[in-house]
């Protein structure tokens, strides 16, 4: 972890996350119109911390985590408000400069699709050495010997022969461990992963949580994005959903799989549980830009719903870290009346059957 | 034939009868009452899709991909049945060689009584009519320049109905039942979202008012409520005009909630195959067991993965000897006269198959790591230090020197002569299991192996 993270500021540090979002705001203008992406979006990343932002096409979360190392591309995005404090230090607003000595170095990125990182014409080996010598690492031999043991960290046998291989000898699960090998290089504090299971294998996938939770062990704090709940219950300690640009819902991943309590959350849980056909409007429709955004689709949607900024954030009784912005939770409230309909149909070991 | 059929059921009710009353007509010739169970819609036997692998000026063939290598299964009208596998098991050729959009190498495919394996001209055009592919990019499955309308129109022009203002009428028709609007017709593709495309696969896909759905992946690259509303939608047509469904997913919730049936492919071959309910329940096939073992459980408090024997899916070109999952299964079945636990067969086990595929761990890998000792050897594969059969002591002591000295492959003969098993020797016949079929010898009664009990948890 370089000189980063040495031991006498360990302590002062333990307190204060790795790294804060608060009030982020992201609009994407297009020549029609301009719409917030993300709208209001606070969490936090404690080190060594995975935290899960769980949500569907569309919800804000790629877009939420690409602004953090403003990778997202602007135009069309517009990062228009927030502050994001990374290490202590506020990132947001920094120049690209500034920007690109915290990306891939302290932050790194992982997506979907490995073909997305990798060159098909340099070898594995030499884009793992390039992404150390950039961060101002080592080069030539020990970098070379650094990039095998990276490799073979990240899984991949026989890692001395197979660093001279091209991108396309890998297996699509075999590549996955490549991205995330070149994320590794520079000794990121945090590893942003954006659906990084999704196209892969079940039995690939088992491998590939098992190599993230490996990397949290290592202190590597995860910032873990996915519409997949397994995925979620397998890897998280803190899960955020997210839902229209807004989070719904916050909280350890214990009490949000055991209580799922915003009604949208409660939906994602349903998906697993039978097929039942939305509406065809609801499917489809326009969500609502202000109150809450999944108030058109929401059976217990109510006028106090709608209008103004989202629902504030209310702590659930039975756990003070889990909060969730719906207006039945609120002191006047009825939290039953949401979370009494779930817990027959939600627990979890009738939805893990 | 084509002509008269050719409209949607719901738009033209007395095509769709005079459509029904051909397939009764065609089942009582053959003396069968129309009964589901005793005249499934597909039978396929004995299906093969090998590929060649040719070298050389004159393309010598060299060996063979056998990419689906003699499956059987039965789909009944109105069901679905779920083939699920890790990639390049085969399930996508055995779809593409069921529909003739690739010729079967061997074996036979009967659709409503009819063999389609030799079908050609008119006849190969009207199995295709009845017969529709939903593919799993959505992305992938239009061309950006036609609409909507067209595309969906597009079957019916291809199987001769000339009527345009028809075309249209039976085209919204079907957008509607999809769950899209008419006027949806004069838009393009990339107005629509993930979603609203597959759904417009699926409504391409019903024009011809098909008798089966080939869906491959339909909804991977859907979020989990759109997967959700698609598999509903698909499952309201199913039920509303009697569709037969072949499902194929690599994923074990989707098949969970919408087959009756599952068959479960690897390398080429269908290794169980039984009532959704049945198989998810209780696994028989170690390899749906690796399978269902690797699905996280939505319960964070477990997060436990019980792993394959090794990783490596071996070479479809040159599958292994006996059963094709033996370098894999965890439930390998040890040689009668070696005496050791069921966890030291399993390290052991491990142990030689791993050296076999070479994907050695770095930790003792002599071509990475410079001089490896014996006790790393052992350490790494967590081999016991002390087995109770002195000769067997030996002769892995033996084996895991020559892993020290680098020498893999006199370490992998080592190992397969001390550690042989009849998984590798025979291949496994069909036996039966709570009354469905298993391709596996420990279900085998003449086997000394008895079945191991599932212990693991449903989905």
């Amino acid at each position: 972890m370089s000189s980063n993270a040495n031991s006498t500021t360990t302590s002062t540090r333990s307190n204060e996350p790795l790294l804060s979002v608060d009030g982020l705001r992201t609009f994407i203008e297009t020549e029609r119109e301009q719409f917030p992406a993300v709208d209001g979006v606070s969490f936090s990343v404690d080190r060594g911390e995975t935290v899960c932002i769980v949500g569907e096409s569309g919800s804000g979360k790629s877009v939420t985590c690409e602004s953090l190392t403003g990778i997202v591309p602007q135009p069309p995005a517009r990062i228009t408000d927030g502050q994001i404090t990374f290490d202590g230090k506020r990132i947001d607003g920094a120049s690209e400069r500034e920007l690109r000595s915290i990306r891939g170095d302290r932050i790194a990125h992982v997506f979907q699709n490995p073909q997305q990182a990798l060159d098909p014409v340099y070898t594995v080996g030499d884009q793992i050495v390039e992404a150390m010598t950039i961060h101002g690492q080592r080069s030539g031999t020990s970098a070379r010997e650094r990039a095998i043991s990276l490799l073979r960290k990240v899984g991949i046998p026989r890692a001395d022969d197979r660093i001279d291989e091209y991108p396309h000898e890998f297996s699509g699960g075999m590549r996955q461990r490549v991205a995330i090998a070149i994320a590794l290089a520079a000794d990121p504090d945090l590893l942003v992963a954006d659906e990084p299971t999704t196209a892969v294998d079940v039995t690939v996938q088992a491998k590939l949580i098992e190599l993230l939770r490996d990397l949290t062990d290592d202190d590597t704090a995860i910032l873990l994005i996915t519409h997949d709940l397994r995925v979620v219950a397998s890897l998280a300690d803190s899960v955020v959903v997210m839902y229209g640009g807004t989070i719904v819902e916050r909280g350890p991943v214990d009490t949000v799989f055991s209580t799922p309590a915003h009604p949208y959350t409660q939906a994602l849980f349903d998906s697993y549980d039978g097929l039942s056909r939305r509406n065809d409007r609801s499917a489809r429709g326009e969500l609502p830009s202000d109150g809450c955004r999944f108030r058109a689709e929401c059976p217990y949607a109510e006028p106090a719903c709608e209008g103004g900024d989202q629902p504030d954030f209310y702590t659930l009784d039975s756990d003070a870290d889990h909060s969730v912005s719906c207006v039945h939770f609120s002191p006047d409230g009825d939290p039953e009346r949401v979370l009494d309909a779930s817990t027959e149909v939600h627990s979890v070991s009738e939805v893990s059957r | 034939m084509t002509e008269t059929n050719a409209g949607s059921p719901h738009a033209a009710t007395s095509e769709a009868e005079s459509d029904a009353v051909d397939h009764s007509s065609s089942a009582n010739i053959e003396g069968s009452p129309v009964v589901a169970d005793s005249d499934p819609l597909l039978e396929v036997r004995g299906l093969e899709k090998h590929y060649p692998i040719t070298r050389g000026f004159l393309r010598r063939e060299v060996g063979r991909v056998r990419a689906v290598d003699g499956i059987d299964f039965d789909i009944g009208r109105g069901e679905a049945l779920g083939l699920v596998g890790e990639s390049g098991s085969g399930k996508t050729t055995a779809a593409h060689s069921i529909l003739r959009l690739e010729e079967p190498t061997a074996g036979e495919i009967v659709f409503d009584g009819e063999s389609v394996t030799d079908l050609s001209g008119p006849n190969l055009r009207s199995f295709r009519r009845r017969a529709q592919l939903v593919v799993q990019d959505p992305n992938e499955a239009f061309n950006p320049r036609l609409t909507v309308g067209s595309a969906v129109a597009e079957p019916l022009s291809l199987h001769g109905m000339s009527d345009e203002s028809r075309r249209r009428a039976i085209v919204e028709d079907v957008l509607e039942r999809v769950g899209l609007s008419g006027d949806d017709a004069d838009r393009y593709p990339h107005e629509f979202s993930g979603g609203e495309k597959q759904r417009i696969s699926i409504a391409r896909a019903l024009v011809c008012n098909p008798d089966l759905i080939v869906a491959d992946e339909p909804t991977s690259a859907l979020d989990a409520r759109v997967q959700s509303d698609v598999l509903a939608l698909l499952a309201d047509i199913r039920r509303e005009h009697d569709i037969s469904i072949l499902f194929i997913s690599h994923d074990l919730d989707v098949v969970r909630l919408f087959c009756d049936r599952v068959a479960v492919m690897y390398l080429g071959e269908i290794v169980e195959q039984g009532p959704i309910e049945d198989v998810l329940e209780s696994p028989a096939h170690p390899y749906t067991r690796v399978l269902m073992n690797s699905v996280p459980s939505l319960d964070p408090s477990d997060r436990t993965f019980e792993s394959p024997l090794t990783d490596t899916i071996p070479d479809p070109g040159d599958p292994p000897s006996g059963c094709r999952f033996h370098t894999r299964c965890p439930e390998l079945i040890p040689p009668a006269d070696l005496a050791v636990s069921d966890e030291e067969w399993q390290t052991l086990a491990a142990f030689r198959f791993t050296i076999e595929t070479g994907e050695l761990p770095s930790a003792v890998d002599p071509t990475t790591v410079g001089d490896v000792d014996a006790a790393t050897v052992r350490e790494e594969f967590d081999l016991p230090t002390e087995l109770a059969d002195q000769e067997l002591n030996r002769r892995i002591g033996s084996a895991v020197e020559a892993v020290a000295s680098g020498d893999v492959e006199t370490a992998g003969q080592e190992l397969a002569s001390v550690l042989p098993t009849v998984c590798e020797q025979v291949v496994p016949t069909q036996s039966t299991h709570r009354g469905r079929p298993v391709n596996c010898h420990r279900y085998d009664p003449d086997r000394e192996a008895e079945p191991v009990a599932w212990r693991g948890a449903g989905l």
